[in-house]
């Protein structure tokens, strides 16, 4: 079994987190799924790693480019266009407070 | 050479003539399919009509027409870009992504955007908001995933290049399913600006295509150097075309090609005797046909995943509702995203948000997401030892045949356990391609091709090889 017990709590603070509610019904269905499909990922436990961690594939060295202004974006409304609730050239947003 | 052909008669026919017999098809059986999810038709016509101006005056790109179709994660700008989510239910893209602009510059005509699984997460083309995409070879069976839509789009006629994207098989998988060709260049040599990305590491755009010519010519289009997406690498000016025409039957015997005991374990028998037996015929012809090792491949699963939850995770943070998409409000800020989310994402997103929050949290990053970081460099130093003394590595890309539409979508580690042949070209950042070799039952077999990282012409050799190995145009 996986060291990491799955229980109400982690599932509910884990949805927190994560900025995604989560039905009674759904939080029972992941936590038993959480607990199967981590327990079957365990066996990376198994493999003989040494400390680097690969977060990417490519050995690319940075190069500095020119230092130029870079061509602006020019269909701005075509973004806004895309705002769910706008003011003028605001996204009105339920208050944060 | 069947794209070949296609294109010389194009410059000889209509341009105009051939579109409208993709949209004919189109019409009378894309609503069985379901491989698009928005098309693009007028745009289309209008971009016909310039082309074909421009080939009756010799000034062509090099697409010439071709109609080509896009995987709806990859932004069209003025096209609805849904991920084949309700979460982007509504966007419109307001700009081109980088493969987008240099396939329009080629004169390449844009049809559609094509169905997927929601947000690329998914093996069989059936986790779409949209609908599933029926497998145009027998519509009971699941044409494959991620790029689910891209795949049926090619072996259904209604386009005749497509792009998709590929993290963990998502460009192989399907095309092995729907019997087309399918191609997942190395990390870097396509650029990723403007695709919607599941797992920033793992994936990037490439090419579906009828044979090995079609995607040699859609990788000289878009591979290369992008400012706007900073891993990507600056390729030689050679050209993938050439080396594919340039390929002769005698070349077979300077092929060094490695094949693993690994990649043949579980794998369907039917499955294993066809691939075995187009192995046979590239040895007969003379290639080198050696076996090695891969002792860490069983791994390869649980260390994609890890890192795919981690870093999906991670990219869907941006979607709440405000800026772009689904959105269903709420008394708070905190309120309001976490039940836009709630009501717009699907069962196998919501899972992987959710795993990924937690393999990542500083209590237990340590036994989880480092862990595989780690780990990864293990799969990827196997590949290295490999292609240290072999130009190629052969096996099958899929383990099982496709199955029925339904049949694994409620059990997330069945339909984890299908990529389990493909994941380790991502984990390790090397090329590697599926072509169709075979049937059973009726059902496509696909076999797999891996080259080294940035060798696409020796693993477009291997293709070709393998083509004229077995008989083939």
């Amino acid at each position: 079994m996986v060291e990491t017990i799955i229980n109400d709590n982690v599932i509910e603070r884990v949805s927190e987190i994560a900025r995604l509610k989560l039905s009674e019904k759904e939080k029972e269905k992941f936590r038993e799924e959480f607990e199967r499909i981590l327990d079957e990922f365990s066996i990376v436990d198994e493999i003989k790693v040494g400390d680097k961690e690969l977060y990417y594939v490519v050995e690319n060295v940075n190069v500095l480019r020119k230092d130029s202004a870079p061509k602006p974006f020019n269909k701005i409304n075509d973004i806004k266009n895309n705002f769910n609730k706008k003011e003028d050239d605001y996204i009105v947003v339920p208050r944060n407070l | 050479m069947f794209t070949k052909d296609l294109i010389d008669n194009l410059l000889s026919s209509s341009v105009e003539e051939h579109l409208h017999k993709k949209i004919e098809e189109i019409k009378k059986k894309d609503k069985e399919i379901n491989s698009f999810i928005t098309l693009g038709i007028e745009e289309a016509e209008k971009k016909a009509k310039e082309i074909q101006k421009k080939i009756d005056e010799n000034k062509q790109g090099k697409l010439s027409g071709l109609v080509i179709s896009i995987k709806d994660n990859i932004a069209v700008s003025n096209l609805r870009m849904t991920c084949g989510s309700k979460v982007l239910e509504n966007y419109i893209a307001p700009y081109d992504a980088t493969v987008t602009n240099l396939i329009k510059k080629e004169d390449g005509i844009i049809i559609g955007k094509c169905n997927m699984d929601e947000f690329a997460c998914g093996s069989d083309g059936t986790s779409s908001y949209f609908g599933p995409t029926k497998n145009p070879v027998n519509l009971d069976y699941v044409p494959g995933g991620s790029s689910s839509g891209s795949a049926a789009s090619i072996a259904a006629d209604f386009s005749d290049l497509s792009i998709g994207s590929d993290t963990g098989g998502s460009i192989r998988c399907p095309a092995s399913f729907c019997g087309v060709y399918g191609f997942k260049p190395s990390y870097g040599m396509v650029s990723r600006y403007g695709l919607s990305d599941m797992a920033m590491s793992l994936e990037g755009p490439g090419p579906f295509a009828k044979d090995t010519y079609g995607i040699a010519l859609l990788l000289d289009v878009i591979t290369g150097k992008d400012p706007r997406d900073t891993v990507t690498i600056e390729r030689d000016s050679s050209s993938y075309l050439k080396t594919v025409e340039d390929f002769k039957e005698c070349d077979i015997k300077n092929l060094k090609i490695a094949y693993a005991k690994e990649f043949f374990e579980g794998v369907d028998e039917e499955i294993k005797k066809i691939i075995l037996d187009k192995i046979g015929n590239l040895e007969s012809h003379g290639a080198k046909i050696e076996e090695v090792s891969l002792p860490n491949l069983k791994y390869a699963i649980s260390i994609y995943y890890l890192v795919v939850f981690s870093e999906f995770s991670s990219a869907m943070s941006k979607f709440d509702g405000f800026k772009y998409g689904h959105y269903s409000g709420g008394q708070d800020i905190v309120e309001a995203v976490s039940s836009t989310r709630e009501t717009a994402m699907g069962t196998e997103v919501k899972r992987r948000v959710l795993l990924g929050t937690f393999i990542t949290m500083e209590e237990v990053r340590g036994k989880w997401y480092t862990k595989a970081l780690k780990a990864r460099s293990v799969i990827k130093d196997d590949f290295k030892r490999i292609f240290n003394s072999y130009d190629l590595l052969i096996g099958p890309t899929m383990p099982t045949l496709p199955w029925k539409i339904g049949e694994r979508i409620s059990d997330p580690l069945a339909m984890y356990s299908a990529d389990i042949l493909t994941v380790s070209a991502n984990l390790a950042g090397v090329c590697a391609s599926s072509q169709p070799v075979g049937k059973v039952k009726g059902l496509p077999v696909g076999l797999q091709l891996h080259a080294n990282s940035l060798s696409e012409s020796k693993l477009l050799k291997g293709m070709r090889a393998v083509e004229i190995a077995n008989g083939g145009m």
